[in-house]
């Protein structure tokens, strides 16, 4: 377990669905190595009952990053961590992320960020997350 | 006192308790209706406030004339307690007409929810302390009957130790029983780190301290010691003290949030889910135990079946004197 308290925030008013929310902040800490290998996350009721959300949200977010690689899940003993090698990403994957990331740089561009505010931003981020 | 008094007194002191409780709350929630923080001294919520207090008192003032009209009429103080539930509804009854007539100054809640993950086990969490008070205190029943066999009764040479020392045994095992609720089915304040933390601590300590106190007369009466009657007593009180202490304690950790300015709106419930702004039924929220909107504490979530057990069993425990006075 990391030794400080780490948070997970979600807005269930949002038009992103909470149990992507949830998947794309773990899955944050995943790739940064927050978690290691080995390490369990929260069981799917705690982290409900402190999100005060239903426990199904909170296992399809597992279920996703089990199916990514991330996870492994075992009835009773939780979601562990285990040692994931990334993939290749495929074509329609790439072109989805690519997608996702155009929008997300027209919003910031829209928001009144400049070019180069854009570009340090991301190169700061890239930069902490070790991939 | 007579005893025709004590009846109007209980009434006259849940009225007042009533009258001040709604206001014991977080700063923007407003007879179970999320509101700006505020709202409370705008000159809507004091009218609805007046309206609710006058609604309380007439009831209260209802039950006494009840409450002493049934005890001229049938000379038993028994039948006076029939008047309190007539407050019961009548208090539940104000409260329903304040939390309608506030329902349209309501806000929409923070729809952003935290979770802490990765603080690690507290030691106070962990199950081998959590039954330490319950393994103690079987534990010395056993070794005592064993020992002492039949004899373990005669130490107790009063009916009345007895009723005294089963009051507190009974409160060890509660005690007991909110702490793995308190553990996992209630939700945590959303902006009190560790609140949870801190209330299973209370409850783990004086639980241990209960066990203890019962384990020892246990072990006194099996050693063939009459027990001297200022100790159940004083077991009674101190036990009632570390309620009272823990309560406190609870509510104080609830009504802290209302203070702090950063807190989101509302309490992370959904006004919807809260009937007549006092019943909290959500079977979409996992916690068990929520806290209240109105006075210190917690209820409970009707929306689980736990809750509903919860419920049956302490109606099972308030019977049983009463079956067994019959039988």
């Amino acid at each position: 377990m990391p030794s400080k308290p780490l948070e997970i925030r979600i807005d269930l008013g949002a038009v992103t669905p909470a149990y992507r929310q949830i998947a794309d902040a773990l899955r944050t800490f995943l790739v940064d190595r927050v978690f290691r290998v080995g390490e369990q996350l929260p069981p799917v009721r705690e982290l409900a009952m402190e999100l005060g959300i239903h426990h199904n949200t909170v296992a399809e977010a597992y279920r996703q990053l089990s199916d990514e690689g991330w996870l492994d899940l075992k009835r009773r003993r939780g979601a562990t961590v285990v040692d994931r090698q990334a993939p290749e990403p495929a074509n329609s994957q790439r072109e989805v992320l690519r997608k996702r990331l155009r929008e997300l740089v027209a919003e910031m561009r829209a928001a009144g960020f400049t070019t180069s505010e854009v570009q340090a931003e991301l190169a700061s981020l890239i930069e902490g997350l070790s991939i | 006192m007579s005893p025709y008094w004590v009846v109007p007194f209980t009434v006259a002191g849940i009225g007042l308790f009533n009258s001040w409780s709604p206001l014991w709350t977080r700063r923007n929630l407003f007879f179970g209706v999320t509101t700006e923080p505020g709202f409370r001294e705008t000159t809507p919520a004091r009218d609805i406030l007046r309206s609710y207090r006058l609604r309380l008192w007439l009831t209260v003032a209802v039950v006494l004339v009840l409450s002493l009209l049934l005890y001229a009429l049938t000379g038993h103080v028994a039948q006076q307690y029939g008047a309190l539930l007539v407050l019961i509804a009548g208090s539940l009854w104000s409260f329903a007409r304040a939390n309608r007539a506030a329902r349209p100054f309501a806000v929409s809640g923070s729809t952003v929810r935290s979770a802490a993950i990765g603080v690690g086990p507290s030691p106070f969490e962990s199950w081998p302390v959590m039954l330490a008070g319950p393994v103690i205190l079987a534990t010395t029943v056993l070794i005592a009957s064993w020992l002492t066999g039949p004899t373990l009764s005669a130490g107790w040479d009063s009916i009345h130790q007895g009723k005294h020392l089963g009051f507190v045994m009974g409160m060890a095992v509660g005690s007991w029983g909110v702490g793995p609720l308190l553990r996992y089915g209630s939700r945590r304040s959303p902006v009190i780190p560790g609140q949870r933390r801190l209330v299973l601590q209370n409850s783990v300590i004086i639980n241990l301290i209960l066990c203890l106190i019962s384990a020892g007369a246990i072990a006194t009466a099996a050693a063939g010691y009459a027990i001297p009657d200022l100790v159940p007593i004083a077991a009674v009180c101190l036990a009632c003290v570390l309620l009272a202490f823990h309560l406190v304690r609870l509510s104080r950790l609830g009504l802290q949030s209302g203070r702090i300015q950063a807190a989101p709106a509302g309490d992370g419930t959904p006004d919807e889910r809260w009937k007549w702004g006092f019943f909290y039924c959500n079977p979409d929220d996992p916690a068990i135990l929520i806290e209240k909107r109105s006075g210190p504490g917690y209820t409970l979530n009707f929306g689980r079946p736990a809750a509903w057990a919860i419920t049956a069993g302490f109606l099972v425990l308030l019977m049983l004197p009463l079956i067994s006075r019959h039988r």
